[in-house]
């Protein structure tokens, strides 16, 4: 009981307000243990993410971007502190829990496209469909709308390698959506691509933000688009330096 | 999902040929020999067990103990046993003997006449024993009348045309009586020791031998019960010993029973025993262990490759897992890959199979027939096969999959490096070479073993003799004119008449030497004078039978004879001088010893030679050995032929050459040695696939790693040298564990032979030389790929 009113309060240090929490961390730490010494990736990170919120994280290379995005997205653990997700203690949860949260609620877009080598583009999106068991002809429907809604209905049949950089991170993106998961964690998703490939995936994340209320977790070096995001957390040594609220888009 | 899964798996193994093939090309391999080898060694399993009531079926078994080490199993009995037991104990239901002809009848039917080698003579009840079925004739009766004669489908064949019925049509036995077709039995199968073409009735079998019915003292007939219900043999055969010792008077003799079942794989250390095909536990543990290994080898290659190539697959397991599989759900993903390998190579294994198959009979020297695609034995132990490989090898490689962490894998562009597995890997390799190596040198050993035996010095000679069985009529009328005319033949040196040939051993009946009131079983021969200059006997004190003393030759109703006796017997009977001694037998006929000679090789290198006893009864003759000197062999025979055939113009010539006839005997370790050699090089072989696709995938990593050593200015040597060194060593450790592993098996095996071949030393550092240079030209092939690699091409495309 007292936890949760602890969490409450450190929640509002940050300066969240309004709308239901989804993501709660308190007191983060991440180490890597070598040659007995510790070296920290991640320290006292504490952070509110609302439900339906754009959040941008940026910072220096090092500065445990990636790793806080994939403690997050419930790909790996933290050593100390506390995640609530949805108010379930996740850091309780032993790793098949975890993966079933994940599965459930999670979309996961990394920076280098990683699509399945030998699956057609069709199959890479109806692989988490899969594994949801979601039933064949709803997962037909799903797959046609995705390949609909990106524009690669004529790509459905390729393989990844006869795809160019951006397209494959476009199917990266649709198939992150397609079980429509509460929140996408997107780590440096335009990294690889030219700028007009970046604006087309940054455009598509505020529309997925804004018309069907994803909350949208983004890792990027780019400070014109982290200002896609509501909020953007600086990182620094592992540390939340600052909290930066994008004026116009909040409230 | 499922389709989501094999499409995966078809497009990885379509992607990478090279692995593919030489993963289902392994697989097939060792599934196809180690199901070879379990049909095998099935069939010694089930070996004639398909009798109804197999386990009712029992033979009594003479022990005759001296003490020490002078410990004799006799599986042949005294024609009375059998009837006595019957009646005197309540345990047993039915009896019959059997009792194989001494000599080959000719039978006659219109222009047809053969000799009919394979014939026995039976108590009536033997369909009541025994569950070979008839396809005519009723099993009761058929050989109740005394001129019945029971066929084979295959003897049937040989008198009578497809169309005739052959019940009740009458065939001529040695031109002298008549027979009638009663039954049609099939053809006995291949697993039974009980081999005949042509039944007869006992008692038409003792026409010249009617005292022997009632003789409690001469073994020479195998006898056979059944229990009413199962009893404890222990307790059976103190039974059966009392019963004997009612009526007979041997005083150490005692019994015990063997069940049927027992009889194919238990009966070793029986020494006189009518059990054609016979083989041991040890050999299925043997063969078996062969046939596991086999496969084990194979999987291990399949482990190997797959779980190297799980570095490639790295990825996409991150992949799934981020996409929400379940580490349970990647297992069986991998688990179904590995199935669709070896459901693929269990085809190939199955085509393997039905190619290789009669040429493994024939090696084997068994009649298996494995009719892969029709639902036999081999297709189950097929499917069976495909399903434990595909789970067994399969499960590590999944499980190792299914365990990477998405972050770890998908971080680093670079996922190579962090993957391990390679300490096994190498383990396994090492594991693999070491039963090869293990299975080369026996090889060599069983092959040694093999070569001294047919080099050895027997003690006799056994080229240059030709053997042909006595004519039972129109020949002892006028004896002295025929052998005078056989001896005319050009080349003919010698000739000489007996009851067996040397490699054939003897009878056996009770003596009692002199100075001793007790009787033991002792094999004797019956031979004429002239036997020693035929054989090549050495007669190392005394003399040889001599045609000119009529004295020499034993006569119907003579109470007193002579002897020649082995170096054995003297031994046995512990004497240190036996010429003058005197020994009893064959009811109470004093036998004076005249001669010792040489200890000489009657029976397999497996048993001590035995003693042995030469007597010269005239009725007990049933063979001519004729010594020649002519290289034209066939010539020989041909003209030998021509004078047969004026004097025996109703039967044809039937001889063989005595050192045929001795070869015989080491058809079993020849056979034994063939089917090591084949394993042996299959193992090498599957062993080879294996470092095969490591070396090739090793390479395959380290092309820019070799790219850059090139570009620093290494040398093609010191490359090679690096890539073919590390399976080098492997190879050479392999040798040390092998050695000394496969040296303690051999010795055992070679315990298992009273007189053994010299440690062929040479086969150490053959198999390790060998196993070293092949596996070096199979990593070499690969590394030879890699040096010539241009650096520019490798550092571009990584
Ligand atoms: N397995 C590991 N062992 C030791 N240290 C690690 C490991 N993984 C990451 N680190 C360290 O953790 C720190 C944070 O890494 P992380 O990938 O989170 O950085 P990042 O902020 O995403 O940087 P970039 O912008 O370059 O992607 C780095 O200093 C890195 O060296
Ligand atoms: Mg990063």
């Amino acid at each position: 009981m007292s936890e949760t009113m602890t969490m409450d309060s450190k929640a509002g240090a940050v300066g969240l307000k309004h709308d239901q929490p989804l993501i709660e961390v308190i007191d983060l730490f991440k180490y890597y243990a070598n040659n007995f010494v510790k070296t920290y990736v991640l320290q006292d990170v504490t952070l509110g993410i609302a439900d339906g919120e754009f959040l941008s994280i940026m910072g220096p290379s090092g500065a445990g971007k990636s790793t806080l995005l994939h403690i997050l997205g419930m790909l790996d653990e933290a050593n100390q502190g506390q995640y609530l997700f949805l108010n379930e203690p996740v850091h309780r949860f032993n790793e098949k829990r975890r993966t079933a949260l994940h599965r459930e609620h999670v979309g996961f877009i990394f920076q280098a496209y990683h699509l399945i080598d030998d699956l057609t583009v069709y199959e890479n999106l109806e692989t988490p469909l899969l594994y949801k068991k979601v039933k064949s002809s709803e997962r037909k429907g799903l797959v046609n709308d995705t390949l609909d809604r990106f524009n690669i209905v004529a790509k459905k049949d390729l393989f990844p390698h006869q795809l160019s950089g951006g397209q494959q991170q476009l199917v990266a993106v649709a198939r992150a959506l397609i079980t429509r998961p509460k929140v996408i964690f997107a780590d440096e998703p335009t990294g690889n691509l030219n700028s007009k490939q970046g604006t087309e995936i940054m455009e598509m994340l505020a529309q997925l933000n804004r018309e069907e209320g994803t909350t949208i977790v983004q890792v990027t070096h780019d400070e014109v688009k982290a200002r896609y995001g509501h909020r953007i957390i600086h990182l620094l040594d592992g540390r939340i330096e600052r909290v930066e609220v994008v004026g116009d888009k909040l409230g | 999902m499922f389709r989501n899964y094999m499409t995966i798996a078809w497009r990885n193994l379509m992607r990478q040929k090279g692995y593919s093939l030489l993963n289902v090309l392994g697989l097939a391999l060792g599934m196809a020999v180690a199901l070879l080898i379990f049909s095998f060694v099935r069939v010694d399993l089930r070996w004639d067990r398909w009798h109804d009531n197999s386990d009712l079926i029992v033979r009594p078994v003479e022990l005759q103990d001296f003490g020490g080490d002078e410990r004799t199993d006799v599986a042949v009995t005294m024609a009375p046993l059998g009837p006595m037991l019957v009646e005197e104990l309540p345990e047993f239901e039915t009896m019959t003997r059997v009792m194989h002809g001494w000599r080959a009848p000719v039978l006659m039917r219109g222009e047809k006449r053969l000799y009919e080698s394979s014939t026995a003579y039976v108590d009536s009840s033997f369909f009541q024993v025994f569950s070979f079925k008839l396809l005519q004739g009723d099993p009761e009766t058929a050989l109740t009348r005394r001129d019945a004669v029971v066929l084979t489908e295959e003897a049937r064949d040989r008198y009578f045309e497809a169309d005739e019925n052959p019940i009740g049509q009458i065939l001529r036995v040695n031109n002298q009586r008549d027979v009638v077709v009663t039954a049609i039995s099939e053809d006995p199968p291949p697993d039974t020791h009980l081999k005949y073409a042509m039944l007869f009735p006992f008692d038409a079998g003792l026409d010249d031998q009617r005292e022997n019915l009632d003789d409690w003292g001469s073994n020479f007939l195998a006898t056979y019960l059944k229990l009413v219900a199962p009893v404890n043999m222990d307790t059976l055969a103190s039974k059966v010993t009392e019963a004997y010792h009612r009526h007979g008077d041997w005083a150490e003799l005692e019994f015990w029973v063997q069940p049927l079942n027992d009889m194919h794989l238990n009966s070793e250390h029986i020494e006189i025993d009518i059990n054609p095909g016979k083989s041991s536990m040890n050999n299925v543990y043997a063969l078996g262990a062969v046939g596991v290994f086999i496969l084990l080898l194979a999987c291990i290659n399949f482990m190997n490759l797959s779980t190297a190539r799980a570095i490639t697959r790295a990825r996409e397991v991150g992949l799934r897992k981020v996409s929400g599989a379940r580490k349970r759900e990647l297992i069986f993903q991998f688990l179904g890959e590995s199935l669709l390998v070896s459901f693929f190579a269990m085809l190939l294994a199955a085509l393997v199979v039905e190619l290789a198959g009669p040429w493994f009979a024939d090696v084997s020297g068994r009649a298996l027939e494995f009719n892969v695609f029709s639902g036999s034995f081999a297709t189950w132990m097929l499917l069976g096969l495909g399903a434990a490989v595909g789970i067994l090898a399969g499960l590590y490689p999944a499980v190792v999959l299914s365990s990477f962490k998405p972050v770890t894998v998908l971080k680093s562009a670079d996922s190579r490096s962090t993957m391990g597995g390679g300490r096994l890997r190498r383990v396994l390799v090492v594991f693999q070479f070491a039963i090869s190596i293990g299975l080369i040198i026996a090889t060599g050993v069983v092959y040694a073993q093999l070569q001294y035996g047919l080099t050895k010095p027997l003690g006799f000679d056994k080229e240059n003799v030709l053997v042909m069985p006595i004519p039972d009529q129109g020949f002892w009328d006028n004896y002295e004119d025929h052998l005078n005319a056989f001896s005319k033949v050009p080349g003919v040196v010698d000739y000489a008449l007996s009851s067996r040939v040397p490699s054939r051993g003897g009878s056996s009946s009770g003596f009692v030497p002199e100075g001793s009131d007790r009787s033991r079983v002792i094999n004797w021969n019956s031979v004429s004078a002239g036997g020693d200059k035929v054989f090549g006997w050495e007669v190392l004190d005394g003399r040889f039978f001599d045609p000119e003393l009529t004295t020499d030759r034993w006569r119907d109703g003579d109470t007193t004879g002579v002897m020649l006796m082995n170096e054995a017997a003297v031994r046995q009977f512990g004497w240190d001088d036996p010429i003058g001694k005197t020994v009893r037998g064959f009811g109470n006929i004093t036998f004076t010893v005249i001669g010792l000679i040489r200890d000489y090789h009657f029976s397999s290198l497996h048993t001590q030679i035995e003693p042995m006893l030469l007597v010269n009864l005239g009725p007990g003759f049933s063979l001519v050995s004729i010594r020649y000197n002519r290289p034209d062999a066939h010539a020989f025979v041909q003209e030998l032929e021509a004078v047969w055939d004026e004097r025996f113009p109703d039967r044809p010539l039937d001889y063989v050459f005595l050192d045929e006839n001795f070869d015989s005997m080491f058809r079993a370790e020849e056979r034994q040695a063939h089917l090591f050699q084949a394993f042996s090089i299959v193992a090498v072989l599957i062993a080879c696939l294996g470092i095969l696709g490591l070396a090739a995938f090793s390479t395959g990593r380290r092309t820019r790693e070799i790219a850059v050593r090139k570009v620093l200015g290494a040398s093609e040597g010191r490359i090679f040298g690096l890539l073919t060194r590390e399976f080098a060593i492997l190879v050479l450790l392999a040798n040390v564990i092998a050695w000394p592993a496969t040296y303690w098996l051999m010795s055992k095996w070679f315990e298992t032979f009273a007189y053994r071949a010299p440690w062929p030393w040479w086969v150490f550092p053959a198999a390790a030389v060998g196993t070293l240079l092949l596996a070096l030209l199979t990593v070499g092939l690969q590394a030879v790929k890699a040096v010539r690699l241009r650096p520019a091409m490798a550092l571009r495309y990584e």
